[in-house]
């Protein structure tokens, strides 16, 4: 470790609560430890530049907005056409790399269920570390600005599945690994591939590689914009 | 040589999907998650005194299925660590897998595919020395760092 992250981690450590994260001495120490599986990376690793706090986009100028006659209540009709206005304007700020194209249904770029997806997350934009979870797309939640993905895979051994907020300001990147079509025939969902894991095309087990090349993709990508 | 086989998890017969969380009324067998010597444990207590246990929550509970103690005759001397929980012994435990989903403050949601715990002693230290799988991220916010430390992937 060098001497400068050393010095970002001890002040970092000083200055946040008590989530102070040193290294694990037991699994240093310990002889049996040594021999078992690779421990999970050290956590403190570089988390980057803390972010700003999150503005979403200026509000557009005009949008199909339906205003009742100031003195009768709106009726059904009405009352969904303003819903709907209301939740295309808070998608269209909320959408900064052009998300909701995967998600709308009969958009050319839309995802179905079955594809493989990566998602990175930040728990804190004081301290954006960056967190991947790549899997099966198993659902597709339309809910206006609440739309929301669960995403399947296993994880040593295990099934676990995450659900994300699309238009949430913490998934930083939702990247297609593997697009797959014709799993889940028109519908939202393929719940049923948790009892039939290998009903799908691809093999679970591939995606571990698909998010390895897609770091190195991202890693020569910054490297390259660090260099031009 | 470690004997890896013998410490692999036994997979949960069990059809029934159980998406509630871990209660006292409706005893439902977890998994251990470590290598203490217990293999399938029920919650017999909830010790925040909460109805339902979630997600890092210390429960009392009884070992159902621990592994066989090794007699002096069995395997090569030394390699099996003995086994520090046997069947019927009450201990505590943390809950560190649930199949109920649990939402995290940004909105995201985890579940997994079972129920999992890592056997803990009465102040609060793991029993094993060793995790084996992933474990949820909601351990290191309540304050489990040692298990989380171990642990080979949290998610």
């Amino acid at each position: 470790m060098s001497i400068r992250t050393f010095h970002t981690l001890f002040t970092r450590s000083i200055r946040c609560h008590h989530q102070v994260r040193c290294p694990p001495t037991s699994s240093v120490l310990s002889v049996s430890s040594r021999n078992y599986a690779k421990k999970a990376a050290a956590q403190e690793e570089d988390a980057g530049a803390p972010l700003g706090p999150f503005y979403p986009k200026p509000a557009p100028l005009t949008l199909n907005r339906v205003d009742p006659p100031p003195d009768t209540l709106p009726d059904w009709k009405e009352q969904k056409t303003l819903m709907a206005s209301i939740a295309e304007e808070a998608r269209l700020r909320h959408d900064f790399d052009n998300r909701s194209e995967l998600f709308r249904k009969g958009s050319p770029d839309e995802v179905e269920p079955g594809s493989v997806l990566l998602i990175e997350q930040i728990a804190s934009r004081s301290r954006p570390r960056k967190q991947v979870f790549a899997g099966v797309l198993i659902a597709i939640r339309r809910k206006g600005i609440a739309t929301n993905i669960v995403v399947r895979n296993y994880v040593l051994g295990t099934g676990v599945e995450m659900e994300f907020y699309v238009y949430s300001p913490m998934v930083t990147r939702i990247k297609v690994l593997k697009r797959i079509t014709g799993i889940a025939q028109g519908g939202d969902d393929i719940y049923w591939l948790k009892d039939r894991p290998h009903a799908s095309p691809l093999a679970f087990s591939k995606i571990d590689e698909m998010v390895i090349r897609d770091r190195e993709a991202e890693k020569r990508r910054a490297a390259g914009a660090a260099s031009a | 040589m470690l004997q890896l086989k013998s410490l692999a998890k036994v997979t949960a017969p069990t059809q029934s999907s159980h998406l509630f969380a871990l209660t006292t009324d409706d005893p439902f067998p977890n998994q251990v998650i470590d290598n203490s010597g217990a293999l399938v444990v029920e919650c017999i207590n909830v010790l925040s005194g909460a109805r339902f246990a979630h997600l890092g929550d210390e429960i009392v509970c009884v070992v159902k299925r621990a592994r066989p103690v090794p007699t002096a005759t069995s395997g090569p001397k030394g390699t099996q660590a003995a086994p520090k929980v046997k069947k019927g012994e009450v201990h505590r435990a943390l809950i560190v897998r649930t199949r109920k989903e649990n939402r995290r403050l940004d909105g995201t949601f985890v579940r997994f595919d079972d129920n999992a715990v890592v056997m803990l002693n009465k102040q609060g230290q793991p029993l094993g020395n060793r995790v084996m799988g992933v474990i949820a991220a909601e351990c290191r916010q309540k304050r489990w760092a040692k298990i989380v430390s171990m642990a080979p992937k949290v998610v």
